[in-house]
């Protein structure tokens, strides 16, 4: 975000403050994708990535008063996020899907416009891929690899949306990742690559 | 090199973070262990794969149905006072009806002399509330005195606020999950 962004932001957070509902309207429209890309990729479900993002809004609203504009309000709306997914997790941990159903794909994957055909079905085959893959994480794992690489946080972005240290975000994206390439392989999302080793 | 030390230069390769230096130390061992060698290469592939999955965004009239969904705190702020304002004067107006009426229908109650001693046993009410008070503030001086001479029960004071605080702590954490 820019420099003018930053100003325009704060200004829309204290409007908001007042109780101005259109001025919190712009903070939804700004932060409408990376929390629902959040949500989705938590839950892996359209429909409950939908929900859970206008929760985390709503809650957002009612507790304004509890931000602290020392932090990033990005990082303060993604940890609540984040937070209310956990808790969506738990909650239906006895109910999940099975990995080895089909999740629903995002609708913006079935309709990608300027792609054809098979490039849709490529596109919708590496997602689904990727949600398999995330679901197998326990769920503070499959958070720090989400906001690492879909909202490009530092190590102390993630450690402060987690209220974490650096040195256990560090160690779960270490062990996510090695269990996503072994569960990759396991389900066969991923080949067993061919190594060749200097004599 | 450990395999453990390998897998630190692998993920702080994957996190743009490893120096030029340590790359070359990596590259090194990768080509003469095969099994690091695999497990970089299917580290490698999920890297690849979770970049290339794009950020979604929820459907066009997102915003306008979560702004329909939002309470509306002026309001909620407003008929809270309302509502406290009502508790305040359902204790008060029964009250005053209550004296009201005495007065009027029974005129023993608006002589003088009943009048000065009510005043007067109210008087005695704030006078016992000031005494309570005073001995309550003249026993934390006292309490300051004692553990001038007592010091080990400072520092038994200070044992029990610090698990007080542990056990604080540690609920903070436990419920983390639901504060926010």
């Amino acid at each position: 975000m820019t420099y003018q962004g930053f100003e325009e932001e704060a200004v829309w957070l204290e409007e908001a403050r007042h109780g101005n509902k259109q001025a919190f309207g712009k903070l939804i429209e700004a932060y409408q994708s990376p929390v629902f890309n959040i949500a989705y990729r938590m839950l892996g479900n359209a429909d409950e990535a939908e929900q859970a993002a206008q929760e985390a809004f709503i809650r957002a609203w009612t507790r304004l008063d509890s931000y602290d504009p020392a932090f990033k309000f990005s990082t303060w709306l993604l940890s609540i996020t984040s937070n209310y997914c956990i808790d969506q997790i738990r909650k239906r941990r006895a109910q999940l899907l099975s990995i080895d159903e089909p999740l629903p794909a995002h609708p913006a994957l079935m309709s990608e416009g300027s792609a054809g055909p098979e490039a849709q079905a490529v596109s919708r085959e590496r997602d689904e891929s990727v949600q398999l893959l995330l679901q197998t994480l326990p769920p503070d794992y499959r958070e720090a690899v989400i906001l690492r690489y879909w909202h490009e946080m530092s190590y102390d972005e993630i450690a402060e949306v987690m209220e974490t240290t650096v040195s256990a975000i560090k160690s779960r994206l270490f062990r996510a990742r090695r269990q996503l390439a072994e569960s990759g392989i396991e389900m066969g999302i991923i080949s067993t690559p061919a190594v060749e080793v200097a004599s | 090199m450990e395999h453990a030390d390998i897998y630190t230069l692998m993920m702080e390769t994957l996190d743009g973070e490893l120096a030029e230096e340590r790359q070359a130390e990596m590259d090194v061992h990768l080509q003469s262990c095969p099994s690091c060698a695999q497990e970089w290469q299917t580290i490698m592939a999920v890297h690849e794969l979770l970049q290339q999955a794009p950020i979604l965004s929820p459907a066009a009239d997102f915003t306008q149905r979560t702004m329909a969904l939002l309470p509306n705190t002026k309001y909620r702020m407003y008929t809270m006072g309302a509502i406290y304002g009502l508790l305040l004067l359902v204790g008060f107006v029964p009250l005053a009806v209550v004296v009201w009426f005495g007065v009027q229908f029974i005129p023993a109650l608006g002589q003088p002399v009943l009048v000065q001693g009510m005043l007067q046993a109210g008087s005695q009410v704030l006078s016992l509330i000031e005494a309570v008070l005073g001995a309550f503030w003249q026993g934390i001086g006292n309490l300051g005195g004692v553990l001038g001479q007592q010091p080990s029960i400072l520092g038994w004071l200070l044992v029990l606020i610090g698990i007080v605080f542990l056990w604080g702590g540690v609920y903070s954490q436990l419920t983390r999950q639901q504060r926010i």
